[in-house]
């Protein structure tokens, strides 16, 4: 059986115009998506982890019909991708772009009504289908004011509410708790739990680890437009185990940190700047091999240890092992 | 699969339609409420243009001001006026409305929902046509009274005339709606110039021959330009000298073409835009 979602070889190019001065451009291809291949099963509660710029939104946008894909072809809820996009619409539940799409003008609670206008709910239903999502998402003190007096977190809470409005069976959310504080992003995150147990399969894009981590069932790391690995976070962290995982930080000179990257079995060397450097160094060899190479390294290289530690695998640790980069520190704190 | 057993509900055909654009003009009137200035304002402004126009057509009377006027120059002005009130508000209102969305990030949204596409865009000057509907009967009121009753003469014809215009100027509206996902802000800027040529060559305030010879080869381009003749010629009953451009059946026959022809062609090019935008990923950029 086909799963919820089953994309096979999805390829994305876009073509933009580059300006050379005032009259002359020039057409550039830009390679968002390489070929996805995935299959999310019925129930499952699915991240898209990857950092800015990895093609998560363009795979999002393609398979909820606003954007045709190059090449390659999709399933979603048992439709064929561009065969019987209507139906697609019917069944899916988007979050994209936060807080743009909804109309400033009108309330959360006109907002709610009219979108399930859309999605055909008659008018009785689509009445008590916002109620319900105002009393759900803890919007009932604002729900009746303009969107335009929102802060942006609550925007994002309406926006979230306007993907639940159909009752679909799949949702796909892009990055739903950007804008969102600690507390508030945490109880959204309850309430996509929630939804998953109650059965709906669950599409989310992050470029936080530790939501990804903590929250899904299955993970595919997406760089560059391409899938580079996928799996349960267990089986993801397992694929490092016959890996050594060491953190080091100090003061380590540029130098240094290619000198390591030189050193046998090293397959991965990511730098972290804040106030001092941390490496992260991922190798083929046991930890007993790698440790005294390393010090001695530094030490030959006139690096000043502060901390040298071997680690358990983190999902970071796999994302740094398959992309070669780490993600950026202000997107960890979450 | 699961996707069965849940209450998602895909309309189909005139269902689909009707229900979109109930919702769609529902959103559309609530907006406007929030903007009472505005709709105050726009209420004033067909006033102004009503008596700004009833004074021209005071001029334009034989007989001069306080006379009793002739009626066919009344009625060449107020059915003009009509006309144009319509036609304008078609023309560039999709498009407007388009654009409006297409800079909240609504279009997408939109784009999203299994709602039918058609009523969506039909949808956006719904409102507006019934509020200037409104408006007209109100200034054929005004402008009858201070000048004198209107001839109006084969109503079922000039209602003809009226829909098939309408519905050609739909057409052109869904046309100038794909310029704009395509042109985006600039759109507005043509729109602006069109809207000045369309005054001038079609000719809605004044008759045809008070335009230069070569202007008037122009107007035997524009099927609008039927439109206009046609309508005016209709209700005042083909005076001697009316219609100007063609014979009525001649233009009769434009007017029915363009009427049934250019709904088709204006959505087809729309829906033509909407797949280059989706295919570079614009819908959402302005
Ligand atoms: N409309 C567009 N035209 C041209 N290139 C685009 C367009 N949209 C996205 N891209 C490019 O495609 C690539 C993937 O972008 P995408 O928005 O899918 O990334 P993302 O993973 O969602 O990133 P983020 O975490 O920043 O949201 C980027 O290189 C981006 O510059
Ligand atoms: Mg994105």
């Amino acid at each position: 059986m086909l799963g919820q979602v089953t994309v096979e070889a999805l390829t994305k190019t876009y073509l933009t115009r580059q300006r050379q001065g005032l009259f002359k451009s020039t057409e550039k291809a830009v390679p968002a998506l390489r070929g996805v291949s995935l299959e999310i099963r019925p129930g499952e509660l699915f991240g898209l982890l990857g950092p800015n710029g990895a093609g998560k939104t363009t795979l999002i946008k393609c398979l909820t019909t606003l954007l045709l894909p190059t090449g390659g072809r999709a399933w979603i809820n048992g439709h064929e991708l561009t065969q019987a996009d209507n139906a697609i619409r019917a069944t899916t539940g988007c979050m994209l772009m936060g807080e743009r799409g909804l109309y400033w003008k009108l309330t959360a609670r006109e907002n709610l009504v009219f979108f399930g206008a859309l999605y055909h709910l008659d008018p009785a239903a689509r009445r008590r289908r916002a109620d319900e999502l105002i009393e759900q998402l803890g919007l009932g003190e604002i729900a009746d004011r303009a969107v335009e007096s929102y802060s942006s977190g609550q925007r994002m809470k309406l926006a979230f509410a306007k993907a639940l409005i159909n009752d679909a069976p799949l949702l796909i959310l892009d990055e739903p708790t950007n804008t969102l504080d600690v507390p508030s992003a945490r109880e959204l995150r309850a309430v996509v739990r929630d939804l998953n147990q109650q059965g709906k399969t669950v599409i989310y894009t992050t470029h936080i680890m530790a939501e990804a981590e903590t929250l899904c069932d299955r993970v595919a790391i997406v760089d560059h437009g391409e899938v580079l690995a996928l799996g349960t976070v267990p089986e993801l962290k397992a694929s490092l185990r016959r890996e050594a995982v060491v953190k080091v930080e100090g003061v380590i000179s540029t130098k240094a940190t290619h000198a390591v990257e030189q050193l046998p079995g090293v397959s991965n060397v990511a730098t972290t700047l804040n106030g001092h450097t941390t490496l992260t160094v991922v190798s083929q060899e046991t930890h007993a091999a790698l440790l005294p190479r390393l010090i001695e390294t530094l030490t030959a290289h006139q690096a000043v240890i502060q901390k040298i530690a071997p680690e358990e695998p983190t999902l970071e640790d796999v994302f740094i092992a398959r992309t070669g980069r780490t993600l950026a520190d202000d997107t960890r704190v979450k | 699969m699961t996707s069965q057993t849940l209450p998602q509900r895909l309309l189909t055909g005139p269902a689909a339609f009707l229900s979109t654009l109930a919702a769609m003009a529902q959103k559309e009137i609530m907006i406007m409420l929030r903007y009472p200035v505005e709709f105050v304002a726009s209420f004033g402004q067909v006033f102004l243009i009503v008596v700004v126009l009833t004074l021209a057509g005071l001029m334009f009377s034989p007989e001069g001001v306080g006379g009793g006027g002739s009626t066919e120059t009344t009625g060449l002005v107020v059915y003009g006026f009509i006309l144009f009130m319509f036609l304008s508000d078609t023309l560039w209102t999709i498009g407007y409305n388009v654009h409006r969305d297409q800079k909240q990030g609504t279009l997408e949204v939109l784009y999203l929902s299994p709602a039918s596409k058609f009523a969506n865009l039909v949808s956006r000057i719904v409102v507006t046509l019934v509020w200037t509907g409104l408006m007209c009967v109100m200034a054929a009121f005004v402008m009858s009274g201070m000048l004198g009753a209107l001839p109006l003469h084969n109503l079922a014809l000039g209602l003809f005339v009226l829909v098939m215009a309408l519905s050609g100027t739909f057409g052109v509206g869904f046309a100038f709606a794909a310029l704009t996902l395509r042109l985006k802000e600039t759109a507005q800027t043509v729109a602006n110039l069109f809207q000045f040529a369309f005054m001038v060559v079609c000719a809605p305030f004044f008759p045809f021959a008070a335009l230069p010879e070569f202007m008037q080869w122009v107007a035997r381009a524009i099927p609008l330009a039927y439109g206009v003749d046609a309508f005016r010629s209709t209700l005042m009953g083909f005076p001697a000298g009316f219609p100007e451009l063609a014979p009525i059946e001649m233009e009769l026959a434009v007017v029915t073409v363009f009427g049934l022809v250019m709904p088709i062609l204006g959505y087809w090019l729309y829906r033509r835009e909407e797949d280059v935008a989706r295919r570079k990923g614009t819908l959402s950029e302005y």
